[in-house]
């Protein structure tokens, strides 16, 4: 049995190794980025805001989407109201009266709760936008954003074309752990478009071909993570899925743990769950890299994460049970062990295997740090060094936690709503 | 759906692989390093420990010739400096030897001369003991892996424990009864009819199966002289149920 558990922590190592080494080689060979591209022409677009009980935030998500910097005729904006029991649709009353002559459409739909993708498909039906902007309720758009954006769209091919995204103003240590997570995956995800393996088109303004959306028959609406299952259905259709660093969109994220513990399990668990119903995918030299690379490290991702946690608790706390059973045979008497005391430390104890392997990720960590700085165009110790290095040493002990849960529920078939 | 052909990036795949073979490969040079360090590092201990030995032996055989021992005392703080610093090396051998992979075999010889050099040690510490008149207590202690004893682990902490309340006054010498067959141990447990594990021998006398504080605090302080402080401390408790601090 433990010679079963010592192959797999091995296997785990060089599985999470073997992907961290593939992105920094293709980081390293990626070619340079294209000439940024000018907007031509100013096609209509629908940018649609679903909300749910969201009084507070719909207000200044719908200002920034006017603010955009894009002829006022040119763009509509959509909120669905998916059956708040708050005054959402109140607030969106108010501002259509606010901006009744201001020369663009802002319409209210109002439906029952039927969660996200439900109110994304009724937008879809009224939208009359060539392209399609899924704006979440909790996000904030940079003016130009459309005007980057717009031009990616070069083929008939490209579904969805993305913008960066990054926590608006983290405030308390969890969110600004959020903060380096977004900015590395942003890392990541410019080089997963390089690859064609975007794997999910998240909610805070995901630019998408209306044509292509309804072709592939609108947002799955039975999906926890109808972002990511769209996604997985544009690269099953061989459609291509652009992620640019060019502009920003800013998104609140969770100042709690159980709020992003919510937040997480339905991510992971959406990931995990889609990635399963995509398995034809999976080695599938017909989807190409996303079939080859992308699949797989979505199904493996949580099987590493539970496996590195259970084996760092294991041999953490381990140790520790192990010594405090063996105190209740001697009544618990730690004032006689510790009076006598010796330290007896010699360098040939260090467990060298265990080290160099966190020194090797360790160090790829702060390469890609580094590096997502650059791609960022942010400062990592914009937050100070006990951030950098609560987010290098422990977050990643926090996610497997999540993880945990996750493929608790998974095993235990537990329902989860959106 | 489109039609194009989707790329799959080969070269990228294979170079990846070969980095992070390289990156394993590196681990495990390095690991044989340190095993050869390890190995190396236990050898080097116990080339020190045979000449320590030797000199005790010798200081006990000089003690023979005298007619009287009154320097036992100062000859024997280094005797259990060195059974210590004896024992500090076996555990931690121990420990090297469960890990070892490459080295195994090298560290399992390194183990067999450690248990036979605490056999040495233990033989010589009667004798000096008999010759001057120590009030100490010597304990044989075999145990096995954990799949033949299940409370060997206990049995050794609970050993430790008494080892640091009674110091130099309680003599510990552990034998791994079952890593390898060396003839001396099977004669030991064959005289003193060891037959499980954990396994006990106060002064000759054999306990089988795990002993606990209370019952070995009673037979070492059965054994010490009644002016030993520990026990004094055991036998007011035992008097009045009463917690001394």
């Amino acid at each position: 049995m433990n010679t079963i558990a010592t192959i797999l922590l091995w296997f785990t190592y060089f599985i999470s190794l073997y992907f961290a080494v593939f992105w920094l080689v293709v980081f390293l060979t990626k070619k340079k980025n294209m000439a940024k591209k000018e907007l031509k022409e100013f096609p209509f677009v629908s940018v649609v805001v679903p909300a749910y009980n969201e009084e507070e935030r719909v207000g200044p998500t719908v200002e920034s989407a006017l603010e955009l910097d894009y002829p006022k005729d040119k763009f509509e904006i959509i909120v669905v109201d998916d059956g708040s029991k708050d005054n959402t649709s109140g607030v969106v009353k108010s501002l259509q009266k606010k901006y009744k002559n201001s020369g663009f459409s802002l319409v209210l739909l109002q439906q029952v709760n039927k969660g996200k993708g439900a109110a994304l498909n009724n937008a879809l039906k009224h939208a009359k936008g060539k392209y399609f902007i899924c704006l979440d309720a909790d996000s904030f758009v940079e003016k130009k954003a459309l005007k980057i954006i717009l031009p990616y769209f070069t083929d008939d091919d490209v579904a969805a074309v993305l913008p960066a995204l990054k926590v608006k103003d983290p405030k308390n240590t969890l969110q600004k752990l959020q903060w380096y997570e977004y900015i590395i995956n942003m890392f990541y995800k410019e080089l997963m478009g390089k690859l064609d393996c975007v794997h999910v088109t998240p909610g805070p303004f995901s630019v998408y071909s209306k044509r292509l959306l309804e072709k592939v028959g609108g947002f799955d609406e039975d999906n926890i993570t109808e972002d990511l299952e769209i996604a997985f259905r544009f690269q099953a259709n061989n459609y291509k899925i652009i992620q640019l660093l060019e502009t920003n969109v800013l998104t609140l994220c969770p100042n709690n743990l159980k709020d992003l513990y919510k937040q997480r399990n339905r991510w992971f668990k959406g990931a995990t769950l889609n990635a399963i119903a995509y398995r034809k995918m999976l080695f599938n030299r017909k989807y190409g890299d996303f079939g080859i690379i992308q699949v797989p490290t979505v199904i493996l991702s949580g099987v590493i994460a539970v496996i590195m946690i259970s084996s760092i608790l294991y041999y953490a706390l381990k140790p520790q049970v192990v010594y405090i059973y063996n105190l209740t045979f001697v009544n618990f008497d730690i004032w006689t062990l510790l009076k006598a005391i010796t330290f007896d430390f010699k360098w040939v104890d260090l467990d060298f295997i265990t080290l160099f392997v966190a020194l090797v990720m360790i160090t790829i960590s702060i390469y890609i740090m580094k590096k997502s700085e650059v791609s960022s165009n942010e400062r990592l110790m914009k937050y100070g060094t006990f951030s950098v290095l609560s987010y290098l040493l422990f977050y990643f002990l926090l996610l497997g936690f999540f993880w945990i849960g996750v493929l608790f529920d998974i095993a235990t078939g537990r329902k989860q709503k959106w | 759906m489109t039609e194009n052909t989707r790329k799959i990036s080969k070269e990228k795949y294979l170079i990846a692989f070969f980095i992070t073979g390289g990156i394993f490969l590196l681990g495990l040079f390095l690991g044989l390093i340190i095993e050869n360090e390890r190995v190396q590092y236990v050898q080097d201990q116990y080339s020190e420990q045979k000449i320590m030995f030797g000199s005790s032996q010798l200081q006990y055989e000089f003690l023979t010739t005298l007619e009287e021992t009154g320097d036992c005392p100062v000859v024997f703080t280094a005797f259990y400096a060195n059974l210590e610093d004896l024992e500090s090396t076996r555990i931690r051998l121990e420990k090297f030897a469960n890990k070892g992979t490459l080295e195994k075999d090298s560290l399992e010889l390194l183990e067999r001369e450690y248990l036979l050099a605490e056999i040495r040690y233990w033989l010589l510490a009667k004798k000096a003991q008999e010759l001057c008149h120590h009030d100490v207590v010597n304990i044989l202690y075999f145990y096995s892996n954990e799949d033949e004893c299940s409370m060997c682990n206990e049995q050794g902490f609970v050993l430790s424990y008494l080892k640091k309340v009674f110091g130099d006054k309680l003599l510990i010498f552990s034998f791994n009864a079952e890593i390898f067959e060396e003839p001396m141990v099977e004669i030991l447990k064959t005289a003193y009819n060891v037959t499980e594990y954990p396994g006990l021998v106060i002064d000759e006398e054999t306990y089988l199966d795990f002993s606990s504080t209370e019952k070995l605090m009673e037979l070492i302080c059965g054994k010490l002289s009644s002016d030993v402080e520990e026990c004094q401390d055991y036998n007011i408790i035992q008097d009045s149920g009463i917690v001394v601090e």
